[in-house]
């Protein structure tokens, strides 16, 4: 009955390095969902929201196909690196990115939405380009939403287990998750160290919740900031 | 003196906005029409906020839109300050921050002459988010704000309309002599015929999207066929007039305009000031012959100059001549069938009340 803190420690390294990248990748297509009045909106919005109600083993499904060495974005992935999306520590990420994407690119969207457009052109009439529109405007009025995003990505991450199955192969050190950890204890009837991890994963989850319901408090507070 | 050649053509959904104008910028420029006319598009035209169906605007030398050539200069390179009906200050920004935006932005370097923060009396409202300010500081930030921005035109499109009245006669003060102070040229758009008369130096009247009437203000007010236009209540007359006496035994100021006299209630400016007066039609009585024994301080002498047209109510409008000035005075059809006025005719003019432009 021991606590596998490696699975624990490589779980924190896939939610972070996950959250960080979609919170980039996820503001330009939520600024376009937010802003265009194109019908291919409708088509994108509709292949974001996908993971969302998909069973996880259907993704993990393609994706074991598709980062095959003999698959088109595994071979390319091979020529690239020299290492395997399957069963490795890249690919777990790349599927992370795709699975957590509606987690990051939602909230996102609703923020940017709220942000009153007639600011916008108050800020052009002062000689303010878009991208400066963007930086100095909508990104700060937008700060709840990035919180959101980053603690759903966060936490759906971390409880992902479906596709790590399929495509991550339990390998200690490199793919084999909390979640994972867990689930094999179960399955070898190891109760005392699936206890354990079950605990840590509650009360981190918790905390972290609580952390960001604060945080959040805090700003909507700060933006009524009573004058002195 | 700054020339602006504008050429629109732009729907709005149940008319089209339709101007063809050159002119010469100099002071305020006021535009004046009923809600729908128009007016707010013409501006937002003007800052590029709005493209044109088709279109040709030239500010100064620069060639901002020529719908022709596929020229398109965009909205944050015009160098247009705009002031929104509604501040539209930067909610997470304290007041002082707005106005750095602004700043920042400016694309005109070089020392300004006027101190825009003493100016509008911001420096008590530097730290405050703008989400604790009344309305009428609001939208005083706003008008520093753009201001800051060193713009080479300023758009204000109602400014004053959102605001008590008594920040309203203080902001418009602050309009007028700030417009002229930085020599920045300026557009006012309001249906206020009150506004108008204190701020502007020439009028536009606009209505379904054309230009009705044009001029400078006075003149303009005077015309007769835009009783539609100003209202029923509101048509009345501006002119301008000297502080030549304070009277504080009576609490009264006396001006003069021409060779004639007026008084008025109240210890106003400060003797040799040049200020304006709106004179509504509703006050201005007339009579044939000098009226004795009467309350109204202010009779002076007028030939009636013409009679407005073919109206089935009950009143009807007469304007006056009074030295250089012109009065617009409302009376019924029957007195003025009664006193058999016609053009030409020697009168006094009567006058119930004027209003002086806040100081």
């Amino acid at each position: 009955m021991t606590l596998e803190w490696s699975a624990l420690w490589l779980t924190m390294q896939l939610a972070t390095v996950t959250t960080a990248a979609l919170l980039v990748l996820a503001t330009p297509v939520a600024w376009w969902l937010s802003t265009s009045r194109r019908v291919a909106v409708g088509w994108l919005e509709a292949i974001v929201a996908l993971p969302l109600v998909l069973p996880p083993t259907v993704i993990g499904f393609y994706l074991l196909v598709a980062f095959a060495p003999d698959a088109f974005p595994g071979a390319w992935w091979q020529a690239l690196t020299g290492g395997t999306l399957l069963f490795s520590f890249e690919g777990l990420v790349l599927a992370s990115l795709i699975y957590s994407l509606p987690f990051a690119v939602q909230p996102l969207q609703t923020a940017f939405q709220g942000v009153n457009r007639e600011l916008l052109e108050a800020a052009t009439t002062l000689g303010s380009s878009s991208l400066d529109r963007f930086m100095h405007i909508v990104l700060p009025l937008s700060r709840r939403g990035y919180l959101t995003a980053a603690v759903l990505t966060f936490a759906h991450t971390v409880g992902e287990f479906g596709i790590v199955l399929m495509i991550g192969g339990n390998i200690p050190g490199e793919t084999r998750v909390a979640s994972l950890a867990l689930y094999e204890s179960v399955e070898t009837l190891d109760y005392g160290s699936a206890h354990q991890m079950a605990a840590v994963l509650l009360v981190f989850s918790f905390a972290v919740l609580l952390m960001v319901y604060g945080l959040n408090r805090r700003i909507a507070l700060g933006q009524e900031r009573p004058h002195r | 003196m700054t020339s602006l050649t504008l050429s629109l053509q732009h729907n709005l959904g149940g008319f089209r906005l339709s101007i063809e104008e050159e002119l010469s910028l100099q002071g305020v420029l006021g535009v004046l029409g009923p809600s729908g006319a128009g007016k707010t598009t013409l501006l937002r035209l003007l800052a590029g906020l709005e493209q044109p169906e088709r279109g040709r605007l030239v500010f100064d030398t620069t060639c901002w839109l020529d719908t022709e050539r596929g020229v398109q200069c965009p909205a944050h390179q015009r160098g247009v300050g705009f002031v929104f009906q509604d501040a539209r200050l930067f909610p997470h920004l304290t007041v002082e921050e707005n106005l750095r935006f602004a700043q920042q932005r400016a694309v005109r370097f070089g020392v300004s002459t006027v101190d825009i923060v003493e100016a509008l009396e911001l420096g008590s409202l530097m730290r405050r988010m703008p989400r604790t300010l009344s309305g009428g500081e609001r939208q005083r930030v706003a008008l520093g704000r753009t201001l800051m921005n060193r713009p080479r035109l300023l758009l204000l499109d109602e400014p004053v309309s959102a605001i008590d009245t008594e920040g309203r006669a203080v902001l418009l003060a602050h309009i007028r002599r700030l417009a002229k102070e930085l020599g920045v040229p300026t557009i006012f758009v309001s249906h206020q015929v009150s506004e108008m008369a204190f701020v502007a130096d020439e009028l536009w009247v606009m209505r379904a999207g054309e230009l009705i009437a044009q001029g400078p203000v006075a003149q303009v007010m005077n015309q007769l066929d835009l009783q539609e236009v100003s209202g029923a209540s509101e048509a009345g007359s501006v002119l301008s007039a000297r502080v030549t006496a304070h009277s504080r035994d009576y609490q009264l100021t006396t001006l003069s305009f021409g060779e004639n006299v007026l008084a008025v209630a109240g210890l106003i400016g400060t003797v040799g000031d040049s200020i304006r007066l709106r004179i509504q039609a509703r006050d201005v009585a007339i009579a044939t012959a000098k009226p004795g024994g009467l309350s109204i301080r202010n009779v002076l002498p007028a030939t009636v100059t013409a009679l407005g047209q073919g109206s089935d109510g009950p009143h009807i409008d007469v304007l006056l001549r009074c030295g250089d000035a012109e009065l617009r005075a409302r009376i019924t059809r029957a007195s003025a069938d009664e006193l058999a006025l016609e053009a030409g005719q020697s009168v006094y003019a009567l006058l119930k009340a004027v209003s002086v432009e806040s100081p």
